[in-house]
C-alpha cells in the first residue's frame, strides 16, 4: 500500500460544546508529519485557535486530547493521551499526558484525538464509540468522583468497564479548582496546570472512548512489531531499567532516597533536606512491604508489561477493604515527607482523596506542605484554617482540608487557587514559603534544588510541567545519536542550561506519538524508525527533533501572546533557594541563574529576552510566527 | 595505604556482595594519590557487571541514576571522580530514583 496514495491516522473529532455539532477533520499528509500528533498537534491547534484575550475557563479555549501515529498499537504503553489547553496556574499553555487506555480506544474508533471547543449549557460527556461520536447529558453524574465515575458510565451504557476508557473530572473539576485535573481509568492523571478546570468549565464531565473491534491502520504493521519487540528487549537486557521501573514502576522512590540520603526528596516544604523517620517506618515505605501488605493486583496499561501500575487494598485495621490505584512515586512523596508525613498509609489515603476527587497531586502536595509551614510558623492561625490543627503530618486534617479545597469551602476556597495565589492572598511570609515557578505552575514532587536540570526546565517549561525532561530514561546509544556524549555536572550552571537546551524537542516529540516514556524511554534510535513503520514516512532522528522543537516554538510565541515574558522564566524565592542541610548544603542555582538563561536562549536560537528569532522559526518551517510576532526581517 | 569505607544501598549493593538486599559496607585500603574514580574501577575491576549500571558507556562519567556522596557531600561538589581519597573517607553509592 502506497503512503502516497493512503494516510495513516491523522483524522481528528472536533466537537463543539456550545452548538453540539461534531464533525471530523482530516489532516494533509504534510501537517500530519510535521505534527504527527499529541503535544505537538495540540501546540498548534492552541497557537492558531486561541488567539490572545481568550482566557483559560472562556468557550473559545480549545481542549486537545490526542494520541498520535504509535496510539493502540503493538508498541508497549500506546494508550497514552497528551492533553493540550491554556491552563488557569499559567494562564499559559499545558501540555499533559495520561496513561492508561483512551488514546488506544480513540485510535481504534479511527480518531488520533479530539479537539473540543465551546462550553454546553449542561454538564455533558462525550461518548466515542463505533467510529462515531454523540455528546450525552451528564446531569446525573454531577459530583461523582473520577473513581466511581467509569462504573457509573459502565451501568449506563450496559457495557463492562474493561471495553471503555473513561477519563473525566471529579468534583474539583466541577468546582473549577485551579489545580482540578483530568483522571481517568482507575487513577491516570493528565493533570498539569489545571486541565481539569478548563474541563469543568466547558461542562464537559467525561470523555468516553468504548474500544472498537478495527484494528489501527498500520503501514508495516510487521516491521512495527519487530520495533517493538526491540523496545522492549532494550528496557530487559538494561539492568537498571529491569530492576527499576519494569519490576517496581516507581514504588521505590521514596524508601529508596530516603535510606541513601541522597536529598531528592521534597521534605517539609523545602525547610529541610533530612527526612526524619525510624528505619522501622521508613521499611513500610517500601515496595517489597507494600506489595506484600497491601495485595498489589497489577492494573496494566494497553499493551504494557511492565509491573508499575496496580490496585491495592487495605487488609485490616479501620480502613480494611478500601481499594484503589497503588500511588505512585509522586503522590507518596508528596503526601509523605512533603508534609511531614511518616504513616504510610495515611499518604495511600490522601492519595486516593486527591484522585477522587479530581486534584492534581503535585500541586496539592506543595499547597498543603505551604499551609503547614504557615501554621508552623504563625502565618496562619487555626481560627483562619477553619478550625483544623494543620501541624506538620496531621494527616486527618489535611484530609479534611482537601476535602474543603475540592468544593471551595471555607478556606479551601483560598487554598484552589493554587501555591502561588494562595500564598499571596495569604500574605505575610507565605509569599516566601511558596514552592512554585513564577509562571504559577508547581514542580515535580522531588527536592530540585539537587537535581538542577528539573529545576531550570521547570521554570522555564512553556508546557507548565517539564518540557525538556531528565533524559536519564534515554539509553546511552540513543542519546549519543543526538550527538551528546556526556552527562551534566548537575551543580553546574553552564552544564545544566546547556543540557536542557540540547536534549529540547526530544520529549515532546515523544510527547506526540501516544506512547508511554516508561516503555519507549525517549529513544531517538527507535521512535523514528517506529513512526515510518506506522506511516510510511522516511523520519530520522533530526527531523524527530525538529517536530518537539517546532512545538516548544509554538508554545513559547503562544505564552509570550497570553503575556507571559521571560521575566517569568524564574523560580519562586523558595523553589530556587538553597539547601539549608543535606548533601548539597550551602550550594543555591540563583546566583548563576541570569547567565544560565542567557547561554540557554542562545542555544534554542531565542533573542537575549527569550523571543524566538525570526531565522530560528523559519528554519523550522514555521515562519509565519515571525510575522505574528512582529520581529524584524 | 588509606581506609576507605564504601556504603552501596540496595540495589547496587547486590552487585558487589551477591544476594544482598541491604546495603553492603565495604572497608577498602587504598594507596597514597588514590582518587575516587581508581577506586570505583578497583570496584569494577572483581565485579565487571557493575561497570555497565554505574559507569555512563559514553565518557566515564557515573550514570545518570547514581548518585554519590563522599562524607556526607554530593560527589560533584566534593571534588568528583578526581578527588584524591583520604584515609577514613566514606564513599556512599545509591541509585537515585525520580519518579513518575
Amino acid at each position: 500500500m502506497s503512503p502516497a496514495q493512503t494516510t495513516f491516522g491523522g483524522k481528528y473529532l472536533r466537537v463543539d460544546l456550545t452548538t453540539g455539532r461534531i464533525w471530523t477533520e482530516q489532516l494533509d499528509d504534510e501537517i500530519h508529519r510535521k505534527y504527527l500528533g499529541g503535544s505537538a498537534y495540540g501546540a498548534k491547534v492552541l497557537y492558531d485557535e486561541v488567539p490572545a484575550g481568550v482566557e483559560w475557563h472562556q468557550p473559545e479555549n480549545r481542549l486537545v486530547m490526542a494520541s498520535g501515529p504509535l496510539g493502540g498499537t503493538r508498541i508497549n504503553g500506546s494508550g497514552t493521551i497528551s492533553v493540550v489547553t491554556k491552563g488557569p496556574l499559567t494562564n499559559g499553555a499545558v501540555t499533559s499526558e495520561a496513561n492508561g487506555f483512551l488514546g488506544a480506544f480513540i485510535r481504534s474508533n479511527g480518531y488520533d484525538g479530539i479537539v473540543i471547543q465551546g462550553a454546553a449549557e449542561r454538564l455533558q460527556y462525550l461518548y466515542i464509540h463505533d467510529g462515531r461520536a454523540e455528546l450525552r447529558d451528564a446531569s446525573h453524574l454531577a459530583g461523582v468522583d473520577t473513581w466511581n465515575l467509569i462504573d457509573c458510565v459502565a451501568e449506563e451504557l450496559g457495557v463492562k468497564p474493561s471495553r471503555i476508557s473513561v477519563f473525566g473530572i471529579g468534583p474539583a473539576g466541577e468546582n473549577l479548582v485551579r489545580f482540578a485535573a483530568i483522571i481517568g481509568d482507575r487513577g491516570h492523571a493528565a493533570g498539569h496546570n489545571g486541565t481539569g478546570a478548563v474541563m469543568g468549565a466547558k461542562r464537559l464531565k467525561a470523555v468516553v472512548a468504548q474500544r472498537s473491534t478495527e484494528s489501527v491502520p498500520i503501514y508495516d504493521p510487521e516491521g512495527l512489531a519487530d520495533i517493538a519487540k526491540i523496545l522492549f528487549d532494550r528496557i530487559i537486557n538494561d539492568p537498571v531499567e529491569r530492576e527499576g521501573a519494569y519490576r517496581w514502576g516507581t514504588l521505590r522512590g521514596v524508601a529508596r532516597n530516603a535510606s541513601g540520603k541522597t536529598g531528592l526528596l521534597p521534605v517539609k516544604n523545602y525547610t529541610t533536606s533530612i527526612y526524619n523517620i525510624s528505619a522501622e517506618e521508613l521499611e513500610k515505605w517500601d515496595g517489597p512491604y507494600l506489595q506484600e501488605h497491601y495485595m498489589h493486583q497489577r492494573h496494566n496499561c494497553w499493551a504494557c508489561r511492565f509491573n508499575h501500575c496496580a490496585l491495592f487494598a487495605i487488609k485490616d485495621g479501620p480502613n480494611q477493604g478500601f481499594v484503589d490505584e497503588e500511588p505512585e512515586y509522586e503522590q507518596l512523596a508528596a503526601f509523605g515527607p512533603q508534609i511531614g508525613n511518616t504513616d504510610v498509609e495515611g499518604a495511600m489515603l490522601l492519595a486516593s482523596d486527591s484522585n477522587r476527587l479530581g486534584l492534581e497531586s503535585n500541586e496539592l502536595g506543595w499547597v498543603l506542605g505551604l499551609v503547614m509551614e504557615c501554621y508552623d510558623k504563625g502565618v496562619l492561625s487555626r481560627e483562619q484554617l477553619d478550625g483544623l490543627d494543620m501541624r506538620w503530618g496531621n494527616v486527618e486534617a489535611a484530609r479534611t482540608l482537601v476535602r474543603k479545597i475540592a468544593y471551595r469551602q471555607g478556606i479551601g476556597a483560598t487554598l484552589a487557587e493554587g501555591v502561588m495565589r494562595a500564598a499571596r492572598m495569604i500574605g505575610g511570609e507565605a509569599e516566601n514559603f511558596a514552592v512554585h515557578t513564577m509562571k504559577g505552575n508547581t514542580p515535580r514532587g522531588h527536592d530540585h534544588r539537587y537535581r538542577w536540570t528539573e529545576l531550570f526546565d521547570t521554570s522555564t517549561s512553556n508546557t507548565g510541567t517539564i518540557e525538556t525532561g531528565g533524559m536519564y530514561l534515554m539509553p546511552p546509544d540513543a542519546r549519543q545519536a543526538l550527538g551528546i556524549e556526556t552527562l551534566p555536572n548537575m551543580f553546574s550552571g553552564a552544564d545544566v542550561s546547556t543540557f536542557v537546551a540540547q536534549f529540547k524537542g526530544a520529549m515532546v516529540f515523544e510527547d506526540s506519538l501516544g506512547v508511554c516514556r516508561f516503555n519507549t524511554r525517549t529513544d531517538m534510535i527507535y521512535l523514528p524508525r517506529a513512526v515510518n513503520a506506522a506511516t510510511g514516512w522516511t523520519m530520522d532522528a533530526q527531523e524527530a527533533l525538529r517536530v518537539g522543537l517546532r512545538a516548544v516554538n509554538l508554545l513559547r510565541a503562544f505564552n509570550i501572546r497570553h503575556g507571559i515574558g521571560p521575566e517569568l522564566d524564574l523560580p519562586s524565592k523558595r523553589y530556587g533557594s538553597t539547601p539549608l542541610d543535606g548533601p548539597a548544603a550551602g550550594v543555591g542555582i540563583r546566583p548563576l541563574w541570569d547567565t544560565m538563561l542567557a547561554n540557554y536562549y542562545r542555544l534554542l536560537g531565542w533573542d537575549e529576552k527569550g523571543v524566538p528569532t525570526r531565522a530560528t522559526l523559519e528554519a523550522l518551517g514555521i515562519g509565519r510566527v515571525a510575522d505574528d510576532l512582529g520581529l524584524a526581517e | 595505604m588509606r581506609r576507605v569505607r564504601i556504603e552501596v544501598m540496595p540495589w547496587l549493593s547486590g552487585y558487589l556482595v551477591e544476594g544482598s538486599t541491604g546495603p553492603a559496607l565495604l572497608d577498602e585500603y587504598v594507596a597514597d594519590g588514590t582518587r575516587v574514580r581508581d577506586l570505583l574501577q578497583q570496584l569494577v575491576g572483581r565485579k565487571r557487571d557493575l561497570e555497565e549500571v554505574l559507569f555512563d558507556s559514553s565518557k566515564g562519567s557515573l550514570a545518570g541514576h547514581v548518585v554519590a556522596t563522599l562524607n556526607g557531600r554530593i560527589l560533584e561538589l566534593a571534588g568528583g571522580l578526581e578527588t584524591e581519597l583520604k584515609d577514613g573517607d566514606t564513599l556512599r553509592l545509591m541509585v537515585g530514583i525520580v519518579g513518575g
